[in-house]
């Protein structure tokens, strides 16, 4: 059997929630045991889009990203689990927790590192995303939730196949990656930015063209980019840290020391030079 | 396993269009998907994707019903088909014979597939009082998009079947990947991104869209017309015009640019708050980069200089030649089965009934075949319009319209009101009579969509619950009692007759092909360059050329151009109202799982955002005190209302973006569903309408806000009973939130 992964474009996801839609439309009032159990009407959310709100007016940003069970190779749930075979990795790489060995000790709950476990309180068990195996053992080559995605943002796909993709990809949380080994891939996570627009307080026009300089503090290196026709400067996908940027138009400069991306993204607003 | 059985549909779960798939196992439904096979490849919407909870909803209703307390009162006894529409017949008779048929008002809710029937009925009743929500929705676009191409229907061509896509495109007031109430027209925006060089969003606020776009312009609600002008006046001062297109196709282009001359980028920029270098760039995007189209959305028409805002995005299309170009904007060739609305249009509008449409001697464009629904409800409330008989299909009047108290008290004073509703809702609980309604999977009928470049099948895949009936059947029924002559003996009668054009079809046919349309190599355009419009080219219109000066709209005594005027409250238009009222508000917040006023009963959908929820910038927030997801009052000089406040950086100081449409399904119905806790309607006014369509602001007024207070929120709202499996999610979940 190939091995499998989900391979996620935030760039094309619109939010237009199918995928947790047809999540539930597939396990709610369904019993796919011993794959799953039926999923409760409400307050589970296996596949569940979220959203990302970064910068602030006018220089904002809004992505949406599916969150799910990833299906991690090192899986700590299956570690946790006290009962042989309740939770365990299929030869696709999907991670199932036995609907019916498991003894609903909550262990799982506990180490998952990505939340991505609930406890169902009226069947005394731990449920979540299967990949949809039912559904893949029944000759389906993806789950519901890749089939019903209509921007082609979430993928299922054979790990071979994905390699290059895999290759540009991340995965959540990062600092995990090795540990867990993850198998759901994001595609273009949007990473932090400092922007800013500049104009000329005396001609009250922006200015196009301006040099912007901007310097990681941490490995030195610099990245260059000019004012667009808007006087805007965007610097796009930094990573968290500190930074320093120069702004040099004609004879005119402003400097900007310690901009801390660690918390969240910069929005310098209106610069006059 | 029982037996399985596949079937195709099409879904109407908003003005619908989307091909669907569905599994039925002994009868029952087990799956439901896209169809791959369909021109919509398969996708559909979380709200399509969640009909399964609304077909098996314990709330549908399955009988007949009459009220048997009070209006509003929530008591009720099951009657007999028979028993309802031996009633409705009587009331309708005698009506017509007592006081005239104009004392019979239908109306309906935006188009849901019976536009047609409520259109036919009127007709053959001979009345011509039809109330819809067409006058903020479409209707000033098809209305003014027919004084350029003959009926009226202008959309962007995102096929390529021309050979090509649009290169810019501006999504105006839009967001066609949530509102989603074109949902066959989203797949095809989203399959054409892949070509599109420019993107151009025009919205108050950030989007997911307008995070990748290649301009995002924040206007303030209600001040679009000169953002349009605006960029008028760039092309035109820079000279880059289609001048092909101008000179042998248009007219009044000198009228025009006298017209955008004073509208400068720079008085624009303090008119609408849009820095003037993007208002300059979006001219030229797309000026220069074409062929271009601009997707409008509603938000545009529920404001009350809507007519001459469609006005100016017109002229501004017309400007850049993109008009009949491959990857413009294109007047679609209809199906062979022709076009749909030919059921009804084929029954004449007389001069008799057209003098008593309420609403006609102020809004010559909008009340010229169906009632001006403010005019109607203040001459209810006066006593000019003595309407006896008020049949409602789908809608709900008291949730859409400016100003909920008046509509409630007018809608109160009729003696006699029946709905048509697969649930019951604020329009039911002020009915006499309320009809059980099919789901679109329990009927066979004829789907329109709106570019009608095709139409579609809706074919039964299961029975309706108890005694439901579709709405064909209803108003079929309905005809055959009072107007036999011109209604059928059967469903399937009326069915065929519609689909009679086409080439040795009928419905049985139809509904195995599933889609009767023109597309790829079948489609024209450049019409006006053919004998298709006019013999030796042209225009459709008196002067057979694009108007961009109109002598229609001059000779019914409107300006011939378009103009700019402010909302009818505005920082500018009423600054001693703005002086305690200091923010701008509009009520064009959507969720991709609502649809208008639908869904708030499907717990799968409701589970995304349990209470109306309305946008604030986090400056905002913090001057009145108030935090994200807590409740707050939003209050105008009409009414207030209490949201969840969702703190969004993405929307501009000063303005907040309320959720539209909202009422509680599950509120007692003395409160009408609770249409008075959080609907925006009860804060707009019905006194300043669109001098054209009649639409007033229901997208730019003046509102104030302050936190909600623990014991505001101890009265007898909100306590929610069981309803259904909806639960309480902790409080009430107003946002997405980033987990991790």
């Amino acid at each position: 059997m190939t091995k499998k992964v989900f391979v996620i474009d935030i760039k094309k996801c619109n939010g237009c929630h199918a995928c947790q839609i047809v999540c539930k439309d597939e396990h709610v009032g369904n019993d796919w045991s011993p794959i799953a159990k039926p999923q409760p009407d409400a307050g589970q959310f296996w596949m569940e889009l979220t959203e990302r709100v970064r910068g602030t007016v006018p220089k904002v940003k809004v992505a949406y990203r599916p969150h799910m069970c990833m299906h991690c190779d090192n899986a700590p749930c299956i570690e946790a689990c006290p009962v042989e075979g309740a939770i365990y990795k299929r030869e696709d790489g999907l991670v199932i927790i036995d609907s019916v060995k498991c003894s609903g000790c909550r262990n799982c709950l506990d180490v998952c590192p990505y939340d991505a476990i609930f406890y169902n309180d009226d069947l005394n068990l731990a449920q979540k995303c299967t990949g949809c195996a039912h559904l893949l053992d029944d000759g389906w080559v993806e789950p519901r939730c890749a089939d019903a995605c209509p921007t082609g943002a979430l993928k299922f796909m054979d790990e071979d196949e994905a390699k290059k993709l895999i290759s540009k990809a991340e995965v959540w949380k990062p600092e995990l990656k090795k540990q867990v080994k993850p198998r759901v891939y994001y595609l273009n996570l949007p990473g932090r930015f400092i922007a800013g627009t500049v104009y000329d307080p005396k001609a009250k026009e922006v200015i196009i063209g301006a040099d912007c300089a901007l310097t990681d503090a941490a490995t030195g290196k610099t990245y260059n980019i000019k004012t667009d026709n808007y006087g805007d400067f965007w610097f796009e996908g930094l990573g968290k840290g500190e930074y320093s940027l120069q702004i040099v138009a004609g004879k005119k400069k402003e400097t900007f020391k310690k901009l801390d991306t660690t918390l969240e993204d910069i929005n310098l607003g209106d610069i006059a030079l | 396993m029982g037996e399985r059985k596949v079937h195709y549909t099409t879904c109407i779960g908003c003005h619908g269009g989307c091909g669907v798939k569905v599994t039925t196992e002994d009868g029952v439904i087990v799956h439901i998907e896209g169809n791959p096979d369909s021109l919509t490849r398969g996708t559909m919407c979380a709200k399509g994707l969640s009909t399964i909870q609304h077909i098996d909803n314990p709330y549908r209703l399955k009988y007949p019903i009459k009220r048997s307390g009070p209006k509003g009162s929530g008591k009720w006894e099951r009657i007999s088909w028979d028993e309802a529409l031996d009633t409705i017949e009587e009331k309708m008779k005698s009506a017509i014979k007592d006081f005239g048929p104009q004392t019979i008002a239908i109306s309906q809710g935006t188009g849901r597939g019976y536009n047609r029937y409520t259109h036919r009925l009127a007709r053959s009743l001979k009345t011509a009082n039809i109330i819809t929500p067409g006058y903020v929705c479409h209707s000033p676009r098809l209305g003014l998009f027919g004084l350029v191409t003959g009926y009226g229907r202008l959309y962007c061509d995102y096929h390529g079947w021309g050979g090509e896509f649009p290169k810019t495109q501006i999504m105006w007031a839009k967001q066609l990947e949530i509102s989603s109430a074109d949902s066959e027209m989203c797949n095809w925006f989203i399959q054409s991104l892949d070509y599109c060089k420019n993107l151009i969003i025009i919205d108050p606020r950030q989007t997911a869209y307008a995070s990748r776009a290649t301009l995002h312009l924040q206007p303030r609600p209600g001040t679009d017309s000169a953002l349009a002008l605006a960029m008028m006046n760039v092309i035109i001062n820079e000279g880059l015009w289609d001048k092909e297109f101008v000179d042998n196709w248009t007219y009044g282009f000198e009228e025009l640019k006298e017209r955008v001359m004073p509208m400068t980028p720079e008085r624009a920029s303090e008119i609408t708050w849009v820095p003037k270098e993007k208002i300059i760039q979006a001219a030229r995007m797309f000026a220069i980069d074409t062929p271009g189209c601009i997707q409008v959305g509603s938000s545009i028409e529920r404001q009350a200089n809507c007519g001459y805002t469609i006005r100016a995005i017109t002229c501004l299309m017309g400007l850049c030649g993109n008009i009949e170009r491959p990857g413009s904007m294109i007047s679609w060739v209809l199906p062979e089965t022709g076009l749909i609305e030919d059921f009804f249009l084929e029954l004449p509008l007389t001069d008799e009934m057209k003098s008593h449409i309420i609403g006609i001697d102020k809004f010559k464009m909008g009340a010229a075949r169906t009632c001006n629904p403010d005019t109607m409800v203040k001459a209810i409330l006066s006593g000019d319009a003595p309407i006896k008989v008020w049949l409602s299909v789908g809608g709900q009047q008291i949730v859409h319209m400016a100003n909920t108290k008046e509509v409630v008290q007018a809608i109160e004073k009729v003696e006699f009101m029946v709905h048509c509703d697969q649930f019951m809702g604020p329009m039911a609980q002020a009915a006499d009579i309320v009809l059980p309604s099919a789901h679109f999977l329990e009927m066979d009928d004829v789907y329109d969509m709106h570019p009608r470049f095709m139409i579609e099948a809706h074919n039964k895949v299961v029975e309706p619950p108890g005694e439901a009936k579709s709405n064909i059947w209803i108003f079929n029924e309905i005809g055959k009692r009072i107007v036999p002559e011109l209604w059928f003996d059967t469903v399937e009668d009326c069915l065929d007759y519609q689909v009679k054009k086409g080439q040795g079809m009928n419905w049985k046919k139809f509904s195995e092909q599933l889609v009767s349309g023109c597309w790829g190599k079948d489609q024209v355009y450049y019409k006006y360059k053919t004998d298709y419009w006019k013999k030796g080219g042209g225009f459709p219109t008196p002067t057979g050329k694009f108007e961009f000066h109109s002598n229609k709209l001059e000779e019914l005594g409107y300006d011939p151009l378009p103009l700019y005027r402010e909302p009818g409250e505005s920082p500018v238009s009423t600054p001693d109202v703005f002086k305690e009222y200091p923010i701008v508000m509009t009520s064009g917040y959507r969720q991709p799982f609502y649809f208008l006023g639908q869904y708030r009963n499907i717990p799968w959908l409701r589970s995304f955002m349990e209470y109306p929820t309305a946008q604030i910038h986090p400056n905002t927030a913090k001057k009145y005190g108030i935090k994200d997801g807590d409740w707050m009052w939003i209050e105008s000089r009409r009414g207030k209302i209490r949201q969840k406040c969702r703190v969004f950086p993405g929307i501009l100081e000063g303005v907040l973006m309320a959720t539209a449409n909202c009422f509680y399904p599950e509120e007692p119905p003395e409160t009408y569903h609770g249409v008075f806790i959080s609907n925006p309607n009860v804060l707009t006014s019905n006194d300043h309408l669109d001098p054209m369509y009649g639409s007033p602001d229901l997208t730019c007024l003046l509102c104030k806000i302050y936190p909600c207070k623990e014991e505001d929120l101890q009265e007898n709202v909100f306590k929610t009973e069981e309803y259904g499996t909806v639960q309480q999610l902790g409080g009430g979940k107003t946002a997405l939130t980033e987990k991790g």
